[in-house]
């Protein structure tokens, strides 16, 4: 009886021993397409609210940095869970939710976030369409006024400085350049009219022999068709377009769908049409530039960081042979082998003037890109630019520890550019690894940042939910499928600031050396670029 | 923190009066190993493993004997709380400890038994510890640049986040041998059980994160 008492008595202590440790809630991912997780997310847009602010809680990298700016989650969840509640009240609340409705509660909660490239979409479960917030996009334009704007309309060209219009200082002594658009364009613009022309040839010709009989009848109809398709589109090369890109966009899919429903009959009048191959219309370099002006200065552009799509030997094996990607690939190779080739030889002879490395209205792409940007001009290795943070663990301030990035230099032997000045040309619009490099070019001492701040779109991305458990943040949900999608930051950088200390400046981007705005009237009247001609007038003066 | 302070101060203090040391007091030194587990729940992470990892100690301590069988017994310990982070899949490189140090006194009651040269001994009572400082070292995996990099880098607290204060269970059980009048050596073994989530619960979801040490240690002891 004793030795039960002793029992009891030894397993109730444990219990309390044990139990004195509470434990954690149970939680769910929401990184993919997990039925259980988005159940209440698909059926309410409380559920959608939590799922929304769970999701955000454990994947986004930067809770520490967004506190500073006096945010608190928790009161976010506390202020807004009852307001979302609210559109599910169907007593009290009798008409469907809007999407404007929508957007603008969830405008409120994302307006005060820092990631410089987060974008959610949202779907209204009354009306089955999605909202899309871009918080980094709203809060520059909010705090950067016009200028962003000002500098994305008016993305200057190197025209004017092949002809006689420009002082000669600034003049361009050699000049090449690829873009896919305009690939895309000349391939679409050519084809079009090659095929329009032979459908008419064909329709005459069976209309000179005495019309269509039974043999062909149906040829010469589809013909007779495919020439109205063409009439049209040609018509389009005649509206006033925007933008290239633009016109690209709305132009690709239409030009495809031709390909596909006059596949055979272009075939049979012996113009066949080649659709634009998603490749080259998604890549992401757009337009290389390459110029080398008086002084020698050897100067670069990119439209975006894609060169490692073309360059990179993994990726080059991508393109199919012959295809139109193929060609283009060879076409920005060569525009690049242009700007590089022209340093090494001007370096060898000791001739080099200084090299501008152009990312103004660059939006980012590739980090292994720094090997063919400012790492082709430092020495092989690598280089220590900056420090990275991943989220490590579902608490808000899980991090794993801040780590240096090294960042790939260019690998075969080269010229090493440090007696000689190198600038960034950057702006507002210079985003994600266009920041990256204009940071490494204003780290170096040789090196010069002009322009206007740039984005403030610093951390790297993971867009692919496949990729999601790599960190557990870059993205959560999945696109278009998902009652929530978000694009978040994956890794989190920290750049030191002059004193060396390390900080992150998501949301703010870096300070020029010389600050100098675009003078649009002088871009608009005259074709000039000031921010260039102030690039060449510091290299000049070194 | 404060009372945390002024108990270790009397502790100290406690020992460092021979004067009125007794018969039944006894003041020592010991080291030796840890090896601590870490509970959290990864949730979803399922390729995220924690695992225990090894760790040192090293302690000062008083004692003062009621009876032959029974004394109370305060120790100023440094000692580390280590775990072992590390991931499978993709990230399968990253591989660290992380070393976490914490002070600690623990008190405890100490039943003796056995002859007047070899007793054996056991200890219960608690402790209150204090983390002080954290490191990651080991190797880190970087799929941006496919390759495993090294890390030795300090563990940044945040105060909002981290609790460093901590309190639990503390007992052990050992062998002394006294082999001169005033002196006696010792081995042990011993273990924390901490109540205290490494983490505050500062967010709307509740996360808790405990602690679990076992450790042996050998030191040697003046019998007043």
């Amino acid at each position: 009886m004793k030795k039960t008492a002793q029992y009891i008595v030894l397993c109730t202590l444990s219990v309390c021993t044990f139990s004195c440790r509470p434990q954690s809630d149970d939680l769910l991912s929401y990184g993919q397409n997990d039925v259980q997780a988005y159940y209440d997310a698909n059926n309410s847009f409380a559920g959608e609210f939590k799922a929304f602010w769970t999701a955000m809680n454990e994947n986004y990298g930067i809770w520490d940095f967004e506190e500073s700016f006096g945010t608190d989650w928790d009161e976010v969840y506390r202020t807004y869970l009852p307001k979302f509640e609210a559109l599910d009240d169907t007593l009290n609340h009798k008409e469907k939710v809007t999407n404007k409705e929508l957007l603008a509660l969830y405008k409120q909660i994302t307006d005060t976030l820092h990631d410089g490239h987060m974008t959610l979409r949202v779907k209204n479960l009354h009306t089955g369409t999605y909202i899309t917030l871009t918080p980094h996009i709203d809060r520059v334009a909010r705090e950067r006024g016009t200028r962003q704007t000002e500098e994305s309309q008016n993305a200057t060209t190197l025209d004017k400085y092949q002809t006689p219009d420009v002082p000669t200082a600034y003049r361009a002594l050699a000049y090449d350049a690829t873009g896919s658009d305009d690939i895309i364009i000349d391939h679409l613009d050519s084809t079009v009219h090659r095929v329009n022309r032979a459908a008419i040839a064909y329709i005459a010709k069976v209309d000179a022999a005495g019309g269509p009989d039974e043999t062909n009848d149906a040829v010469y109809a589809s013909v007779q068709a495919l020439k109205v398709a063409t009439d049209s589109m040609m018509n389009f090369f005649l509206m006033p377009r925007s933008t290239l890109s633009a016109f690209v966009a709305i132009m690709r899919p239409l030009f495809n769908d031709l390909c596909t429903k006059y596949a055979l009959t272009s075939q049979q009048i012996g113009e066949p049409m080649l659709p634009i191959e998603d490749m080259l219309a998604e890549d992401m370099v757009k337009t290389i530039r390459f110029a080398l002006f008086e002084g020698n200065i050897a100067y670069l552009r990119l439209g975006g960081c894609g060169l490692t799509g073309h360059m990179h030997p993994v990726y080059k094996q991508k393109a199919i042979p012959g295809s139109m990607y193929e060609s283009y690939h060879q076409a920005v190779e060569r525009v690049w082998h242009h700007w590089f080739d022209t340093i090494q030889t001007l370096h060898k002879a000791n001739n080099l003037g200084g090299v501008i490395i152009d990312m103004r209205n660059n939006g980012g792409g590739y980090v292994l890109d720094y090997q063919y940007l400012l790492g082709a001009l430092l020495p092989s290795g690598g280089w220590n630019s900056h420090q990275l943070r991943v989220k490590n663990g579902i608490g808000r301030l899980d991090f794993g520890p801040i780590t240096p990035f090294t960042v790939q230099t260019y690998e075969a032997e080269h010229e090493v550019i440090n007696d000689r000045p190198i600038v960034v040309l950057a702006n507002t619009n210079s985003m994600s690894m266009a920041e990256n490099t204009t940071y490494g070019v204003q780290a170096q001492p040789n090196g010069c940042f002009i322009g206007t701040r740039t984005f403030g779109g610093l951390s790297a991305l993971n867009p692919d939910p496949e990729a999601y458990s790599e960190t557990y943040s870059g993205a959560f949900g999945v696109n278009e499928t998902t009652p929530i999608w978000g694009y978040i930051p994956k890794y989190v950088c920290f750049y030191p600031n002059k004193n060396g200390e390390y900080g992150v400046v998501e949301g703010y981007g870096f300070e020029p050396d010389i600050e100098c705005p675009l003078d649009v009237n002088l871009w608009q009247t005259a074709g000039r670029d000031n921010q260039l001609e102030k690039a060449l007038d510091y290299i000049k003066s070194k | 923190m404060k009372k945390l302070y002024l108990f270790v101060l009397a502790i100290c203090a406690m020992m460092l009066i021979p004067g009125q040391a007794q018969a039944q007091w006894r003041i020592g030194a010991s080291g030796g190993a840890t090896h601590n587990w870490y509970s959290i729940a990864p949730h979803y992470q399922t390729d995220f493993h924690y695992g225990g990892a090894w760790g040192w100690s090293a302690a000062v301590f008083t004692q003062y004997n009621f009876f032959d069988w029974l004394g109370l017994r305060a120790e100023v310990e440094a000692s580390e709380r280590n775990y072992r982070f590390r991931r499978s899949g993709i990230y399968a490189g990253t591989n660290y400890i992380v070393h976490n140090t914490y002070v600690q006194v623990p008190v405890m009651a100490q039943f003796s038994f056995g002859g007047q040269k070899v007793r054996g001994f056991v200890h219960a009572g608690v402790y209150a510890g204090y983390w002080a400082a954290g490191k990651y070292k080991g190797t880190i995996y970087d799929p941006m640049n496919e390759k495993t990099s090294p890390v030795n880098e300090p563990y940044i607290f945040q105060s909002k986040k981290d609790q460093r204060a901590d309190f639990g269970l503390a007992g052990g059980l050992g062998i002394e041998y006294r082999f001169l009048e005033h002196w006696a050596m010792h081995v042990e073994g011993r273990c924390y059980y901490s109540f205290i989530s490494t983490t505050k619960q500062y967010m709307a979801v509740k996360d808790y994160r405990y602690n679990t040490t076992i450790g042996v240690n050998a030191g040697f002891a003046y019998i007043f």
